[in-house]
């Protein structure tokens, strides 16, 4: 399990995966939406792959138009999920900003298959079960079921 | 009457044992529910279900229109999304019954294969090394694309998507006999392929004979115990034989397959005046639009399941041709647990066509049964139980009355999260608990082989004597492993 959170005190942005008997949850939070999300994206990642420290040098793209939140929560997701397939490329950092039309946009850094250590399950769709993102004390928190 | 604990609910839950029927539980139907729930399980098993969601998705698979009889759980179910896992629910195509891609699931027609070699698991043993070995090469699993089948564009994917198991044999990987013992014959018919979207077919593309990840696997195993020698010489299963089993669906396709439909139900609900108490459970009648896109759909996920399924059979019997010098693998079975059908069944005295939804649930046909190949039809149909990794299997077969619309449990069920398993135990220490049982292990990670560790399941023998119990099926014969390729 990863788990940025203090128990007293959570730091400003986190996320942590949450047992589910067959599958994982993952909730994340941040100041801003875009953070919350970029979160959330990282705890995807970190289920089921170590990846290298160093910079990754090959970006591409990742954006949500603007909709519901739980939408391009699942937007975000499903890119990832796809790019995995398809690409047979590991996304390892993300950098999202909000946009002027109220989506979000921005870049993932991603690495060849074979550079990553599988720890886990593959993530393969998201739910939505209990899905949720929203505004929450002052800043954003999100909380997703994936299939593994 | 007695009562079961139930776990914690707000408000809870109540189980009342069903009088005269052992091991089944009833929900009484309240509120929104349209019929009650009735669980398959035993009391041990029963205490097993830690999660107080499991028994609300009963309950709320309950309110599905059109559902009939009763929200069924087999004796395996556990927390799901939407659907437990080991849900079977069956809705009236006549009277505005609704299909759910979330009671199919994310990977439509995942099920299990057992092929049966002509070898004793003593002729094996000197080269057990070298047919894991061969497997380990042979079957691509884990992260990424890859696959025994390299399909040459879309033309090639459109017949798999089509023709399932029948287009890997036109493809040269497989013979006939090996669709007569495939569900459906291989292919399920009605696939519209004009319903799959290309992302799904661009996920599709490179993973034809690919394994994945979680909890799919092949084991090479062992027949340990008869139950039923007749029902077993029949499928052609004998004490010590060597056997392989497949457990694998639709990778990436059916997933995309599912998270495109459930999309479309949610926007389509409203103009059908459907309200589900999960997203999960999105829905649309049968013969709407969006429920016949989805049915068309999930036909082509499915004949992409059976397919990869065949394509990886041709895989282990090269790994054996090569590494013992025969190839030759009869296959027992092969069924999904992750679909659902049009059958036609008797609800209140009444035949009625019914969409059959089993969600970690097996199709167990009893004898006689007119889907059924003439090869079987005498007999029933196998039903294929995969125990956790490490733990013994069942072959099963189908009877009649039977019960849930002729379904039984599809494996040992989880008990623990994956991270709860890997917490209890390390990958590293399991290979070696395995390997020192005799148990040779290729696995890609060793915390996807912790995830998967039997203490996370629930007793599979438990959970199959329970189906034979509660009449859902009988058992014929008990595998247990010797070899464990996982992604």
């Amino acid at each position: 399990m990863s788990d940025r959170s203090d128990s007293d005190q959570l730091p400003a942005a986190g996320h942590r995966l949450i047992p589910h008997t067959a599958d994982c949850i993952i909730e994340a939070w941040g100041p801003g939406r875009a953070s919350c999300l970029t979160e959330a994206l990282c705890a995807l990642v970190e289920e089921f792959a170590e990846a290298p420290d160093a910079a990754a040098p090959r970006l591409l793209p990742l954006a949500a138009e603007p909709g519901g939140n739980e939408d391009m929560l699942v937007t975000l997701f499903e890119e990832v999920i796809y790019t995995l397939d398809v690409l047979s490329v590991v996304p390892v950092r993300f950098h999202l900003t909000e946009t002027a039309g109220g989506g979000v946009a921005g870049d993932m850094e991603v690495v060849p298959v074979d550079q990553v250590e599988l720890i886990g399950p593959v993530p393969k769709g998201v739910s939505y079960h209990e899905l949720s993102m929203a505004a929450h004390e002052g800043g954003w928190r999100c909380h997703v079921l994936v299939d593994v | 009457m007695k009562t079961a604990p139930s776990p914690r609910l707000s408000p809870p839950v109540k189980l009342q044992a069903v009088p005269g029927m052992p091991d089944r539980w009833s929900i009484e139907q309240t509120g929104t529910m349209r019929v009650p729930g009735v669980i398959f399980a035993s009391e041990a098993l029963l205490a097993q279900v830690v999660e107080e969601q499991a028994l609300r998705q009963v309950v709320n698979v309950a309110t599905l229109p059109g559902i009939v009889e009763a929200s069924y759980a087999m004796p395996d179910f556990h927390w799901g999304y939407g659907f437990p896992i080991g849900g079977v629910a069956a809705t009236d195509v006549g009277h505005g019954g609704v299909v759910s891609p979330g009671g199919v699931g994310f990977d439509i027609s995942c099920g299990v294969r057992l092929l049966a070699s002509k070898l004793s698991a003593e002729e094996l043993a000197p080269k057990l090394g070298q047919v894991m070995d061969a497997l380990d090469a042979g079957v691509p699993r884990g992260l990424g694309r890859g696959g025994v089948w390299h399909l040459h564009g879309q033309d090639d994917l459109e017949r798999v998507l089509r023709d399932g198991a029948r287009s890997a044999l036109a493809a040269g990987l497989g013979t006939e006999r090996d669709l007569t013992y495939c569900e459906d014959g291989g292919t399920v018919v009605g696939a519209d392929t004009t319903k799959v979207s290309e992302r799904a077919r661009a996920r599709g593309l490179g993973q034809v004979g690919s394994l994945g990840s979680g909890n799919h696997f092949l084991e090479v195993q062992v027949v340990d115990q008869i139950f039923d020698p007749i029902v077993a010489q029949a499928f052609g299963l004998s004490l010590s034989q060597v056997c392989v089993m497949i457990h694998c669906g639709s990778r990436g396709l059916g997933h995309q397959i599912c998270s495109d439909h459930v999309r479309a139900m949610l926007s389509a609900m409203p103009r059908y005046g459907i309200v589900v108490p999960d997203p999960q459970l999105a829905c649309a009648p049968v013969g709407s639009p969006e429920g016949q896109a989805y049915m068309g759909a999930m036909a082509a996920a499915a004949n992409y399941g059976r397919a990869n399924r065949q394509a990886l059979s041709v895989a282990v019997r090269r790994a054996f041709q090569g590494a013992v010098g025969t190839g030759d693998l009869a296959l027992v079975y092969d069924v999904s647990h992750n679909l659902a059908k049009l059958e036609h069944h008797q609800v209140d005295g009444e035949r009625r066509l019914l969409c059959v939804h089993r969600k970690g649930a097996t199709l167990a046909l009893p004898p006689g049964h007119r889907d059924l190949p003439d090869e079987l039809r005498a007999i029933g149909q196998p039903v294929i139980v995969p125990g956790s990794m490490g733990t013994a299997s069942h072959v099963l077969v189908g009877v009649d009355p039977g019960g849930a619309f002729s379904s039984a449990c599809h494996g040992a069920g989880r008990m623990l999260s994956r991270h709860a398993a890997a917490r209890q135990v390390r990958g590293e220490d399991l290979r070696r608990r395995l390997e020192a049982a005799g148990i040779a292990v290729r696995a890609s990670s060793n915390r996807g082989l912790a995830e998967e560790a039997p203490a996370a399941y629930k007793d599979v023998d438990e959970v199959v004597a329970t189906c034979e119990g509660a009449g859902l099926a009988r058992r014929v014969a008990r595998l247990r492993p010797l070899g464990v390729v996982k992604g």
